[in-house]
């Protein structure tokens, strides 16, 4: 699997984030993972303009999604990549610094394949983006697209 | 010669053109000098008459003499007079025997020597039975033992006497044993054969029995006018007397008749009604009208005046009959009473109708209004004239028929109750209409009543308002939280992950990185303590705490202006001030102020790299409102995020300094005042205007519909 990972070009990863320290906190983290190239954009429609609307290039291999975002809302944000046929295949981890239930589901409802918490400390926020990249990058390697939905509603 | 009217005079002519007049004259007064003239020397009576009224018989001499009794006079007219052809016994013969009197001439012994035809008829006796009889046999037999001394007493002194009073009935009695009244006159008369008696003799049946008839009649009259409590009254006006009758005196508090003047008794009436009685007195003795009028009157044993109904009949004096005026009272006080009782409850009753805070109304079957009562019909606009015999679809034509009352009241001819609502001039009336059934329970027309339920109607309205206020507020309150939650938290978790990151920095010896990371955390930091400030500054403008007060816009613009001078120089953005600097706004000062402030900010944030900076401030009136606006030549705002930036918290570009707070604090602000406030912008560098309309002051509503349910 590690070959696999290593015979494999750099993962993309989007991040849609509009608080700027926020942002480079995951970006730091990030740094930790190699393959990753980490495209940052400040607001939904930033986000959708890339993903849905003007796409340039392969779609990324993974969307860290905040909800709250500027022009246009995460979960609006996150219900057009739904819609999108590209994008099947490409999961959406929801980021996000409400502990509010109905946040979490309604990202659910939209079909995020996650909803994590930023945490508060810094050695945490690092496990989770570990764990996010480890689990999410290496499941979007599979070749069935169906899989990051399947996941999503496991 | 006087003459009066020949009551009961009867003319018989006899052949040799002799009149003879017989006058039977009414002896209704035995008590008057009542003569009778045997008979009647033809010579020297000229002629004769009698009436109740005079009773003077003028003889040719000039001497006079007063008859009553009956009369037979020889008349012969004055200017053919011609000597006598008849003898004196032929004449004395016909008299006696023409006269319907009995005449009975008795001897000293008391037998009868002549019966006449008149006696004859009376007694039923053939004359040849009586002569020579004594004069006991006309007696009825319980007096005959006792009239022996009678008549032997007249003889030792005679004169002519009038039997029979009144009050001492005098009967004789007839061949066949029956009774009847008589009134005899006694004349004794000399003659050859010595004194004898000469007896006249009327039969009074017909008379007593009048005189009982009218006695009876008197009485019943008597008794109905006491049993009534009618009084009658007399006035004279020419001596001006009064007489009031036992009865009306008794009402007066008298106890027997009053006679007296007319002034004194006007003097007894009431001040307010004297005048009114004394004029209609006046009055109807110069029309000969008829008087009716109603007036109050002190009796002497009652505490207040009685009322006192008066009816009266002039009668105006004939020839020597003086004018009179006839009439009756009686007491009504009771029925005066009865009748303010009533009138004061019917006056209750009209007044309780006509102000009942609601509306009653009826419709016959055609459903036109047949009666409309209740102060609810003022408010409803309706008034009783314009609205009686009217029907409901004269009244609502032009009105959409399913709001209008009719189909309820159609219903309601079909026999169903039915509820329903009349929304007009600004109230509400709750509306109940029913059939209204006649005698045998058939559907004549419609009952209805409408209460009016406005305040009701209207607190119902404010609790429902207030509940969903409350409701909004709620939700409002519950994004709030979560949107404070989240935001608060985001600023926590940089402080909290980047204070780590500074440490791992420190460890590693990396004092570049650790710094620029505490300033991260320092930043973090200043942002949450702005946000929580702006957070209590938005909690302050729950309501509105000030009393508002009208600002002169252009004033408050200024105020402003002042405070962003530095800011405005610096930027090198040029201010207009275009319109309205004069227009009065409605609201709270510093409020006002603060939004004004917030959005010259904002347009100095987001002027982007205009050459030509420019921002242009006016006001203006537009109906009931006041229209505000701040416009820009700045960077835009795509119309798809015009409301979106009202948010909390939400920043278009999180890239430039704010918190988010300031619009949703201005739309606050406004919303507080009753405001509204929007943007207008084609969308990316093509400015932006911000408009921002308050109401004036109150305003009137007034609908004129009419709703049923």
């Amino acid at each position: 699997m590690l070959e696999s990972l290593q015979t494999k070009k750099r993962r993309n990863i989007l991040l849609v984030e509009d608080d700027l320290a926020h942002a480079e906190l995951l970006q730091r983290c990030l740094q930790d993972c190699p393959d990753a190239q980490v495209e940052h954009v400040w607001d939904g429609e930033e986000a959708l303009n890339c993903l849905v609307d003007r796409p340039s290039g392969p779609a990324p291999d993974l969307i860290l999604l905040d909800l709250r975002l500027p022009k246009v809302p995460g979960d609006e944000v996150l219900r057009r990549i739904r819609a999108e046929k590209r994008l099947d295949a490409t999961p959406v981890v929801v980021l996000s610094s409400s502990q509010a239930e109905e946040d979490k589901l309604l990202a659910y409802r939209h079909c995020a394949n996650s909803y994590l918490i930023k945490p508060m400390e810094f050695s945490r926020y690092q496990e989770m983006t570990a764990a996010i990249t480890d689990y999410w990058l290496r499941w979007n390697s599979s070749p069935d697209p169906s899989n990051a939905k399947r996941s999503a509603l496991q | 010669m006087k003459t009066a009217s020949p009551r009961g005079l009867a003319v018989n002519w006899a052949p040799g053109g002799l009149a003879i007049a017989v006058i039977t004259l009414a002896t209704i007064g035995s008590e008057s000098e009542a003569g009778l003239l045997a008979a009647a020397s033809a010579s020297g009576v000229i002629a004769a008459a009698a009436s109740r009224g005079s009773r003077h018989v003028e003889n040719e001499d000039g001497s006079k003499e007063t008859l009553l009794s009956s009369l037979a006079a020889s008349a012969l007219p004055k200017d053919t007079a011609q000597p006598a052809t008849l003898e004196p016994d032929q004449l004395f013969k016909l008299v006696v025997e023409s006269t319907s009197n009995g005449m009975i001439v008795v001897d000293g012994t008391g037998r009868v020597v002549l019966f006449n035809a008149g006696a004859e008829k009376q007694f039923g006796y053939e004359r040849a039975e009586v002569l020579g009889q004594p004069v006991e046999t006309l007696l009825p037999a319980h007096l005959r033992d006792g009239h022996v001394n009678l008549r032997q007493g007249f003889l030792r002194r005679p004169s002519r006497r009038p039997m029979g009073r009144l009050g001492s009935r005098l009967q004789a009695a007839r061949k066949d044993g029956s009774l009847f009244d008589v009134e005899i006159e006694l004349t004794p008369v000399e003659t050859d054969q010595g004194p004898m008696i000469l007896c006249s003799i009327i039969d009074i049946t017909a008379i007593i029995s009048a005189r009982e008839a009218l006695s009876l009649s008197e009485d019943r009259l008597a008794v109905a006018l006491e049993l009534m409590g009618v009084g009658t009254w007399i006035w004279y006006p020419d001596s001006d007397r009064f007489e009031c009758d036992l009865n009306l005196s008794r009402l007066l508090g008298g106890s027997a008749p009053i006679e007296t003047g007319r002034d004194e008794f006007l003097a007894r009436v009431h001040p307010e009604d004297s005048a009114a009685l004394r004029g209609g007195l006046d009055q109807a003795a110069e029309d000969s009208s008829d008087l009716k009028i109603e007036f109050r009157i002190l009796a002497e044993n009652r505490q207040e005046a009685l009322w006192v109904s008066c009816l009266g009949r002039f009668r105006p004096g004939e020839e020597s009959e003086k004018s009179l005026m006839i009439g009756v009272c009686f007491d009504m006080t009771e029925s005066r009473k009865a009748t303010a009782r009533f009138e004061g409850q019917e006056t209750r009753l009209r007044l309780l109708t006509d102000q009942i805070p609601a509306v009653l109304w009826t419709t016959d079957a055609e459903l036109h209004w047949t009666s409309l009562v209740g102060s609810g019909a003022r408010d409803l606009g309706m008034d009783r004239v314009s609205v009686l015999g009217r029907s409901m679809y004269e009244y609502f034509e032009g009105y959409d028929f399913d709001q209008t009352p009719i189909p309820s009241h159609l219903r309601a001819l079909g026999g169903d109750s039915v509820t329903f609502e009349i929304c007009r001039r600004g109230r509400v009336f709750q509306a109940y209409v029913e059939p209204l059934r006649g005698p045998q329970g058939e559907v004549e027309g419609t009952i209805a009543v409408g209460l009016d339920v406005t305040s009701r109607n209207r607190s119902e309205q404010e609790r429902k308002r207030l509940i969903r206020e409350l409701e909004r507020r709620n939700t409002e309150l519950g994004r709030f939280t979560h949107t404070v939650s989240h935001d608060l938290r985001s600023p926590l978790i940089t402080i909290k992950a980047f204070l780590g990151l500074a440490e791992q920095q420190l460890e590693e010896g990396n004092q570049e990185r650790c710094i620029a990371d505490l300033r991260r955390i320092s930043n973090a930091a200043d942002r949450m303590s702005n946000l929580i400030d702006q957070l209590l500054h938005l909690a302050k403008i729950g309501r509105i705490v000030e009393e508002p007060e009208a600002i002169v816009f252009g004033e408050l613009a200024q105020e402003v202006l002042s405070i962003l001078e530095g800011r405005l120089t610096e930027s090198e953005v040029e201010v207009q001030f275009v319109e309205g600097a004069e227009v009065s706004l409605m609201g709270e000062r510093v409020r006002l102020a603060q939004v004004l402030q917030n959005l010259l900010e904002n347009s100095l944030k987001f002027m982007g790299d205009e050459a030509q900076p420019l921002i242009q401030i006016g006001a203006r009136r537009a109906g009931a409102e006041t229209l505000c606006y701040i416009r820009d030549n700045g960077i835009g705002i795509s119309p798809r995020y015009h409301d979106m930036v009202f948010q909390l918290f939400h920043q278009l570009d999180r890239r430039r300094e704010g918190t988010g707070v300031g619009l949703s604090l201005a739309k606050r602000i406004i919303e507080v005042h009753g405001g509204r406030i929007w943007i207008q912008s084609k969308g990316e560098n093509a400015g932006t205007t911000v408009w921002i309309s308050l109401p004036c002051g109150q305003e009137e509503q007034d609908d004129a519909g009419i709703t049923t349910d």
